[in-house]
């Protein structure tokens, strides 16, 4: 029929060898009747589970809606089943009992990490199967599948053996009996009689409920500890049972690869909590070595939320132990958006404009006001929580995991004492951010809706100013304040031997306020160097940008040609003040996807993606530390433009300020003007708080 | 068919599993799994390779078939191949021989052919077997025609999973089979393997594997073997008569009237209506059999069937929408009286229509 059913049959006719001169009977075989016999101890603790109405589909899955397994794990009425069984949310769940009794039950709870549901129905005095000491549990030992699926009286069997214990991650027990919906939920048993687990479809390959069924009957089955099951019971009755997440990120997923240091740490995470850093490295987990990427995973995907982890972490050589509990979500940081433009160069928070319709507009914020205070409350005590903050040190947090542990993590280097700001030389000498980087981390922490109060400077007076920080804006201002760089000579510089492989056009003398960077991937329709920089020549002056370009070495982009973006790059955060979060990538249409690959592989030095009909448009994490503000523009003839259109809702969804739309596309040179001029106040947009 | 697809296993999956295939020996005593070689290989004799006509789309060209008779009767399931005007049967040693079709049974889909031959190795058909579930078993056949040679057929090993009735589905139609059929946890229902013999570890007849069809409960595979009883109440009287070799096959679904065909389960002969039960309209692909209202005055009303109730069995068949209710209700007797169970809440009731619900008038 297909051809995948083909090897299956070849294996089997392997399968079948082992076959030796017994002549015995197997009516009087001493397993039979070990079979029999373990059947029948746990044969009144497998229930039938039958569902009325419900959905046919489960993803991709044509559900089946028969009659499906549980097994009892309570005497009062306790019973576990796979969610799978359950996905397609039916109107009635009937539970019969091994005895006939029929009872109506109720989903209690689910756990997310092994798809297992929890029914519950009002009866008392069931038996509770006898559970395998999962210590005990060793590969090759028999392992028996009871089903209901088949008929209300007798289970259905299926013999094999553990194949391994620990798999997926220390979650699952496996086995080559053959497992399918026909026992989904049912228990398997060993020689014994004791019960090793319940039955459930699982995959390395995904999370979903339904993950896993395409390996029904197929010899690779799975299990979830009984004994596990029994020992969380209590806390399973009570709540939902979900994944815990330490929010913690290494260099690649490769699960041989030695573990590196930390690459990213997630915000408000509970790992953030400890103030574990990013380059800090990850020894211990719950005492086990870690050396492996795949050790952590190991370590930390059979948690559950508010599970405790013991942590040992290194930073410079000093280790230090933990304890945090697992978070079941991260909060996901949306960028704050107030809509003031500051003064890079001077000490303070300098307000250099202000954009029209802000947020910072309405609390009355002007052009040459410094701020020197940040006041920020916490919502539900408005009152008597707030704290004063200078805009600098470690920023409050306003996450309910960080609650008690506000004050310093053991790695911090202590919160700054209040002090004037214009000591800034001080934190400057210790490495510490300046002042609009602390400034801006209070934001990010408050987050968009949030309240602050700021302490303005104002013409030598001082003013308390409420500032309400909002969303980055969903449409373009018509005017952003711009302060252009002073006329100067700029010259146009070739850094490898093919004249437009890698170029910068940039001022000759040097500049002190920080610039952006326009970093463009060559498209293969683009105009020269030459021609870019003459076009973008006003727009850049009046936003203070660079301009760099950069084409593949080879007929195609290839990995290699990330490299040389980067030394490209390089070489400009060398010779001027860089803002990154105005370094902008351009990519257009068969360049989109390398710009892309280009921003994702350099999150710390990026601030802004333009795609331009091009890229693969994939939706990253957001992170206080990688802010990535994207501009999307696809032309109205673009057959894909819906594809465009869609990923800019995806990425809005994912907390990214989007903005940019329909490009015009009728004049005839690229860059068009007035796609110039839009970018160009976007690129202030971005670098504003 | 794409879910079909989707649930095969893979070739990955196979592998590992292999691997696993040598402990098995190991760690209890082998009885379960060892069977008598010598035997194996006198069964493996008497399990033939059949050609015939089909080979388009998902229609098998090719299948399995057990000699029952030293003298060339063959069982096999009633398949597509056998539209072919002389199907080919193949031995184990390659020898090639043209069969006719002596009988078959439309209702459960079996068919006898004969080859004119003489001193065959065949297997021989039980009127019983006592088989019960958790009995190993092992299964032969050329599933995916893997011994295209001049080479004997393929056994595999497994367990009965269970003895019981199939509702399945065989593409998008329902297929029934009247009475139960042995569930088997092995992989034997593969293209090509339908006719093929199951035995236990000695030899000895059990059943045949059926057609490929998929679980109407659970929308998977089944892998399933027609009872030997059932397959020697339909040879046994064909083969004990001797007909004519050019006579057409006999159909013993027709000529028997009592092995009838299933009941008409499609026209409801009962309608809730009369016993005052208002149903829910039958708008949805899938609509919940909620009871909309009752009568007043009705027997609905004083057995205390109410508003919101849903019905989840009838006479303990579960319901799972209004067509199923229909199905269920079409396929009661006559004078059969009705149960109904209805969750209210979190609470089960069994209601009786004592006075059964009037039939429409005929």
């Amino acid at each position: 029929m297909t051809m995948t059913r083909t090897l299956p049959a070849i294996v089997l006719l392997l399968a079948a060898i082992p076959l030796t001169a017994q002549g015995q009977s197997p009516e009087t075989s001493a397993t039979r009747e070990a079979v029999a016999r373990a059947v029948q101890h746990v044969a009144p603790s497998v229930v039938r589970i039958e569902t009325t109405t419900g959905m046919e589909r489960i993803g991709r899955v044509r559900k089946g809606l028969g009659p499906s397994t549980g097994t009892i794990v309570g005497a009062d009425g306790w019973i576990v089943s796979s969610s799978f069984n359950l996905a397609h949310r039916p109107a009635g769940i009937i539970v019969s009992l091994a005895d006939g009794r029929k009872f109506p039950a109720r989903v209690v709870a689910q756990d997310d990490t092994r798809k297992l549901t929890l029914l519950n129905v009002d009866a008392s005095g069931l038996p509770v199967p006898t559970p395998a000491p999962k210590d005990a549990i060793a590969s090759g030992a028999w392992a028996i599948a009871l089903g209901k699926v088949w008929s209300n009286t007798e289970p259905s069997i299926s013999v094999g053996i553990v194949s391994a214990v620990d798999r997926l991650d220390g979650r699952a027990i496996q086995t080559d009996a053959k497992i399918s919906p026909t026992n989904y939920g049912g228990p398997l048993v060993d020689i014994e009689g004791r019960v090793l687990g319940v039955l459930v479809p699982l995959s390395p390959g995904g999370d979903s409920v339904e993950a896993g069924l395409e390996w029904y009957d197929s010899g690779i089955g799975f299990a979830i500890s009984f004994e596990e099951i029994l020992s969380r019971l209590d806390r399973f009755q009570k709540d939902e049972l979900k994944r815990g997440y330490l929010g913690v990120a290494f260099g690649g997923k490769n699960r041989l690869a030695e573990l590196g240091p930390i690459s990213r740490v997630a915000w408000h995470s509970p790992i953030a909590s400890l103030g574990v850093q990013r380059g800090d490295r990850i020894l211990a987990i719950n005492g086990k070595t870690i050396e492996r990427y795949g050790h952590l995973v190991q370590a930390l995907r059979p948690l559950y939320a508010n599970d405790v982890v013991t942590l040992t972490v290194e930073r410079d050589g000093k280790r230090q132990t933990h304890e945090v509990p697992l978070a079941a979500k991260l909060p996901v940081y949306e960028r704050p958006y107030a809509g003031v433009l500051v003064d890079h160069a001077k000490t303070g928070v300098r307000v250099r404009g202000v954009v029209p319709g802000s947020p910072a507009e309405a609390a009355g914020l002007r052009a040459g006001d410094v701020i020197g205070e940040v006041k920020t409350s916490d919502s539900e005590e408005p009152s008597s929580n707030s704290q004063a903050k200078k805009p600098s040190g470690k920023p409050p947090s306003n996450s309910p995991l960080d609650k008690g542990e506000q004050k310093d993590g053991p790695l911090d280097k202590g919160e700054q004492k209040d002090g004037p700001l214009d000591k800034g030389e001080n934190r400057k000498d210790k490495g510490e951010p300046n002042d609009v980087v602390t400034l801006a981390k209070v934001f990010d922490d408050v987050q968009p809706g949030g309240k602050v109060e700021l302490t303005v400077d104002r013409e030598g007076k001082t003013l308390a100013v409420p500032l309400t920080l909002g969303r980055f804006p969903l449409a373009l201002p018509e005017e952003v304040p711009s302060t252009p760089l002073a006329p100067g000579e700029w010259e146009l510089k070739s850094s490898e031997a093919e004249r437009d492989a890698a170029w910068s056009y940039a001022p000759k003398t040097a500049v002190k306020e920080p610039l952006g960077v326009l970093f463009t991937f060559r498209a293969s329709d683009d105009p020269t160097a030459k021609e870019l920089a003459e076009r973008w020549k006003p727009v850049l002056e009046k936003h203070r940008l660079l301009l760099a370009g950069i084409g593949p070495k080879a007929k195609r982009w290839q990995r290699s040609d990330l490299e040389r973006a980067s030394t490209l790059l390089e070489d400009l955060e060398k010779r001027f003040p860089i803002n990154r979060d105005r370094v902008i990538v351009v990519g257009r249409t068969n360049s989109g996807a390398v710009a892309e690959a280009f921003v994702n592989a350099n999150r710390r030095r990026v601030g802004g993606l333009v795609l331009l009909d091009g890229g693969r448009l994939s939706s990253p994490e957001t992170h206080p530390d990688e802010k990535l503000a994207y501009w999307i523009g696809w032309s109205t003839d673009n057959p894909k433009k819906s594809g465009f259109e869609q990923a800019a809702q995806r990425l809005r969804k994912a907390k990214h300020p989007v903005l940019g739309g329909e490009r015009t596309t009728t004049a005839k040179t690229y860059p068009p003007a007035d796609e110039r001029q839009r970018i160009g106040r976007w690129s202030e947009l971005i670098g504003a708080l | 068919m794409t879910s079909s697809k989707q649930a095969r296993p893979t070739a990955v999956a196979w592998a590992v599993t292999l691997m696993a295939v040598p402990l098995l020996a190991l760690p209890c005593s082998a009885d379960l799994l060892s069977a008598d070689t010598d035997r194996v290989h006198e069964t493996l004799r008497a399990v033939v390779k059949l050609y015939g006509a089909g080979g388009l789309g998902r229609i098998e060209s090719q299948g399995s078939g057990i000699l029952v008779s030293a003298d060339g009767f063959i069982l096999t399931v009633l398949n597509p191949l056998l539209e072919s005007a002389k199907p080919l049967v193949v031995l184990d040693n390659g020898r090639r021989i043209e069969a006719r079709i002596v009988g078959v049974d439309s209702t459960r889909e079996l068919a006898l052919l004969k080859v004119e031959a003489e001193d065959l190795p065949f297997v021989q058909l039980r009127a019983s077997s006592g088989t019960r579930a958790g009995d190993p078993i092992l299964a032969y056949s050329n599933c995916f025609n893997i011994a295209a040679g001049a080479e004997a057929a393929t056994v595999q090993r497994g367990v009965i999973a269970a003895v019981a009735k199939l509702r399945a589905l065989q593409g998008f139609e329902r297929f029934s089979y009247p009475g139960r059929v042995l569930v088997l946890d092995a992989t034997t229902n593969n293209p090509g393997a339908a006719g093929g013999a199951i035995t236990d570890p000695r030899g000895r007849l059990l059943g045949m594997i059926g057609k490929e069809v998929q679980s109407a409960a659970t929308r998977t595979w089944v892998h399933y073997a027609i009872p030997c009883d059932t397959l020697f109440s339909f040879a046994q009287p064909l083969m004990s008569q001797r007909r004519d070799e050019n006579a057409a096959p006999i159909d013993v679904a027709t000529a028997d009237p009592m092995a009838g065909s299933p009941r008409n389960t499609t026209i409801a002969r009962n309608d809730l209506k009369a016993a005052g039960i208002q149903l829910l309209p039958n708008l949805l692909d899938r609509t919940p059999p909620f009871v909309d209202g009752v009568l007043p005055g009705s027997v609905a009303e004083q057995a205390g069937v109410r508003a919101d109730d849903l019905i989840v069995f009838v006479n303990d068949r579960t319901i799972q929408d209004l067509n199923d209710l229909q199905t269920v209700l079409g396929s009661l007797e006559e004078d059969e009286p009705i149960t109904i169970t209805l969750l209210r809440g979190d609470k089960l009731l069994t209601v009786e229509l004592a006075e059964k619900a009037e039939g429409t008038s005929r």
